[in-house]
């Protein structure tokens, strides 16, 4: 099985986009990205995966992105590269005190205790750990400004019409995305393709053989 | 600043003759027990500060220690939302540990610096002084873990100091 989506997102280009390159893991390989400010060419990224806002809570490391729409993403930071990303939320547009943002299937799930605190299940520990839903802190990693124009917004961005069915074809599957990252249906989006399965009786590339010592099968044991 | 991560970017600081003062994020003490390497940082105030030391930069955290003004052995400061929970504090009473805190003060005598929170420059006018002062009271209840007195939005730009 190999995950490929049609849409390859371009490259960020700006401040916050760059301070946060490869701090990120996208294990889904859904092109989630914090959108520049400052948007030039003809490349425009998928609302659906633009990374709105992060809402961390650093004392128990959960952090939580979301889509401008308020839906979470699947994206991880990577326990190495934790103290420096919380370093760059310095440079975020906004932050709000007290709040966690974001909702559907790859939201945290924790469970409201009373009192202002919450509970939460750590696989590390093995047990329950509280938290104060006041420690949350959510960070605003782009502007809310109208003239950011994602993939969705109006007319295909390319020459038409030899583009145009093209992007309508993109945007049907970014759209699955969306009602994947709801939690609406259990469907995954359908750019998830089956590779084809080599036949028994089809003969190992010449680059595999080569690796393979002479009377060993491919474990290394001897035939 | 170096020694400490803020990962709430609250711009919380170490006081420092002629700068900017607001006294809500300014480090007055730190508790710090070297043996097991937890630290919490309070404000004038005793308020709990939601920092920690940056363990890849131990060194700069020494160096910050090294600039106190005086020592309390045995003591650990803090209270509100950020401070440690009591059962930790009580963990560390049943194994002994919690005598192993020493507090350093940082800077002067907080009665003696004067509450402020951006340049004239910045603030021209009442409302701007006022709205300052408001969102810093705000930032004080949050620290303190009392109910919030707004939940709108604290840019960036507005809240460093």
């Amino acid at each position: 099985m190999k995950r490929t989506l049609g849409y390859q997102p371009p490259l960020p280009a700006g401040l916050l986009p760059g301070l946060l390159a490869g701090k990120l893991h996208d294990p889904y390989g859904l092109g989630c990205q914090v959108v520049s400010a400052e948007q030039q060419g003809r490349y425009r990224p998928c609302r659906h995966t633009a990374i709105h806002a992060v809402s961390l809570y650093p004392a128990l490391g959960l952090a939580q992105f979301s889509n401008p729409d308020g839906l979470a993403l699947p994206v991880v930071i990577p326990d190495h590269q934790r103290n420096s990303f919380e370093r760059e939320m310095t440079q975020a547009y906004a932050r709000r005190l007290g709040y966690l943002r974001g909702r559907g299937r790859f939201m945290l799930r924790l469970k409201d205790i009373g009192t202002g605190r919450f509970g939460l299940f750590c696989p590390h520990l093995g047990r329950m750990v509280e938290g104060d839903w006041g420690a949350f802190v959510t960070y605003y990693l782009t502007p809310d400004l109208p003239e950011i124009r994602f993939l969705q917004d109006g007319q295909c961005p390319y020459t038409p019409p030899a583009y145009e069915g093209e992007w309508e074809a993109l945007c049907a599957e970014r759209d699955e995305v969306r009602v994947w990252l709801g939690g609406e249906t259990s469907q995954a989006p359908s750019a998830v393709v089956t590779l084809p399965q080599p036949m028994p009786s089809e003969e190992a590339p010449p680059w595999e053989k080569a690796y393979l010592p002479e009377g060993n099968n491919a474990l290394g044991q001897r035939a | 600043m170096k020694g400490f991560i803020d990962p709430y970017a609250l711009a919380c600081q170490i006081p420092m003759v002629h700068t900017l003062y607001c006294p809500h994020r300014t480090i007055r003490t730190i508790s710090w027990h070297a043996e097991l390497t937890l630290a919490q940082f309070c404000n004038a105030e005793g308020l709990a500060l939601p920092l920690t030391v940056n363990p890849a930069t131990l060194p700069d955290f020494h160096n910050i220690l090294g600039q106190a003004s005086h020592l309390a052995f045995g003591e650990l400061h803090g209270h509100g939302r950020f401070a440690f929970s009591q059962r930790l504090i009580d963990d560390l009473d049943k194994r002994g540990q919690l005598e192993g805190f020493v507090t350093y003060y940082l800077g002067p005598d907080p009665s003696a610096l004067r509450y402020q929170l951006a340049t004239r420059r910045e603030l021209q006018t009442q409302e701007d002084w006022e709205a300052s002062r408001q969102q810093a009271a705000a930032l004080r209840h949050w620290l303190a873990g009392e109910p919030p007195t707004g939940t709108a939005l604290i840019a960036i730009h507005e809240a460093t100091v």
